[in-house]
């Protein structure tokens, strides 16, 4: 047992290196696939875009922009998220693929104006 | 000017909240004031450090990983309050074994004054590093500063008084049942954090089982109406919980229970 671990470990070890680069590389390109990148940007207190699409099961990168000067907190309750974006600068959302249906958010400082919503749509009712 | 105060006021209500619940059922410890404000001054500290931290490298500090930070500190704080909800039944047990010199008020152990001062520095922490975000983003904003310390004053102030509220308001209503009620309180304040850090964790995706939201009373209660917002902190309250969040919830309650009946068998074997 303990040679065949050496074995691979010690003598095959080029071999080994190549298949966790397989392996790796494997991963990475499954998950590009299956990520949806979104930017969001904040502007006088406002979201751009306000209603976001998004198909479902599929893995979400949210890059929210602030271009106010003022900070801003990107909340949503229905995500169950909350993140601090300091003035011109950006933060990022990760999120697991979502089920179909509305996701609101809202800037929590400015509520009365930095309103928006992700609305998920299921591959059924795509057709 | 009403507005920052208004923000600033909802940042501090649950710092309020729970400091209120904690300095009312420790108020026979020795010496407890001094543990904490010894841990606000660390929460803060913290608070301060984590702040800076984070606006100097917000832009390398990751995606993935600060959502399991934060739902890592937010389950840390979970711990801490079970632990001290267990610790004070200990010293429950003391009080009655203790009834003759009542007058005389209990000295702790330095394991219970460290979960003291913890406590309130989780509790800071969790909320402080916000506020202090916020007071560094408006400082730094062309906006009218004075207006904007003028709120920061009044939101700080009537938060703190919404504390002092609830701690005199438990001391005087509460009276005898003030451990009973502050347990149940703690207990509900801790499984509702560990529901949030669930909520956390199903969300990015480290938890990826039982994530479908399980009902909807949004039309009842709102999560983000004020009695959403205050039943979210005392008891954990939201419209739309997940599968994870309901098991977190009770596993945080079930675990506090049997560790409380471990704990009273355990002192009742000791003063007996």
């Amino acid at each position: 047992m303990v040679n065949f671990f050496w074995n691979i470990m010690v003598k095959k070890r080029h071999s080994l290196i190549f298949l966790l680069v397989i392996f790796f590389t494997q991963i990475s390109i499954a998950s590009d696939d299956d990520v949806v990148k979104i930017d969001l940007h904040i502007k006088d207190h406002k979201f751009t875009p306000e209603v976001v699409e998004l198909p479902a099961d599929k893995k979400v990168n949210i890059t929210v922009y602030n271009d106010d000067p003022t900070i801003e907190e990107f909340e949503s309750l229905d995500l169950k998220r909350e993140k601090i974006v300091l003035g011109n600068s950006s933060i990022k959302i990760v999120l697991a693929p979502l089920a179909p249906g509305e996701y609101k958010f809202f800037g929590d400082f400015h509520q009365e104006s930095a309103q928006g919503k992700i609305i998920v749509i299921g591959k059924n009712e795509d057709a | 000017m009403l507005k920052i105060a208004i923000i600033i006021f909802r940042e501090c209500l649950e710092i309020a909240l729970l400091l209120g619940v904690i300095l009312a059922s420790t108020t026979h410890i020795k010496n407890s004031r001094l543990y904490v404000i010894t841990g606000a001054m660390t929460g803060i500290v913290l608070a301060s450090i984590f702040a800076f931290f984070i606006r100097t490298v917000t832009a390398v500090y990751g995606t993935y990983g600060d959502a399991i930070f934060d739902s890592g500190v937010i389950l840390l704080t979970t711990f801490i309050i079970s632990w001290t909800v267990v610790w004070m039944q200990g010293y429950t047990q003391k009080i009655k074994t203790n009834l003759g010199k009542l007058a005389e008020k209990i000295t702790t152990n330095n394991a219970s004054k460290a979960l003291l001062v913890a406590i309130v520095a989780a509790t800071i922490f969790r909320e402080g590093a916000e506020i202090i975000l916020l007071i560094y983003g408006v400082s730094s904003a062309s906006l009218s500063a004075s207006e904007y310390i003028i709120g920061l004053i009044i939101g700080s102030v009537s938060g703190f008084i919404v504390g002092i509220v609830i701690y005199t308001g438990l001391i005087k209503l509460a009276g005898k049942y003030i451990f009973k009620i502050s347990t149940i309180l703690l207990i509900l304040i801790a499984a509702g954090l560990a529901s949030e850090a669930a909520g956390i964790l199903t969300s990015v995706g480290a938890i990826e089982i039982y994530r479908e939201t399980l009902w909807d009373t949004s039309w009842l209660i709102d999560n983000n109406s004020t009695v959403g917002k205050l039943l979210h902190i005392t008891i954990g309250y939201d419209s739309k919980p997940n599968g994870m969040q309901i098991i977190f919830y009770c596993c945080s309650i079930i675990f506090t229970l049997i560790m409380i009946k471990i704990r009273t068998l355990l002192t009742k074997g000791k003063y007996a």
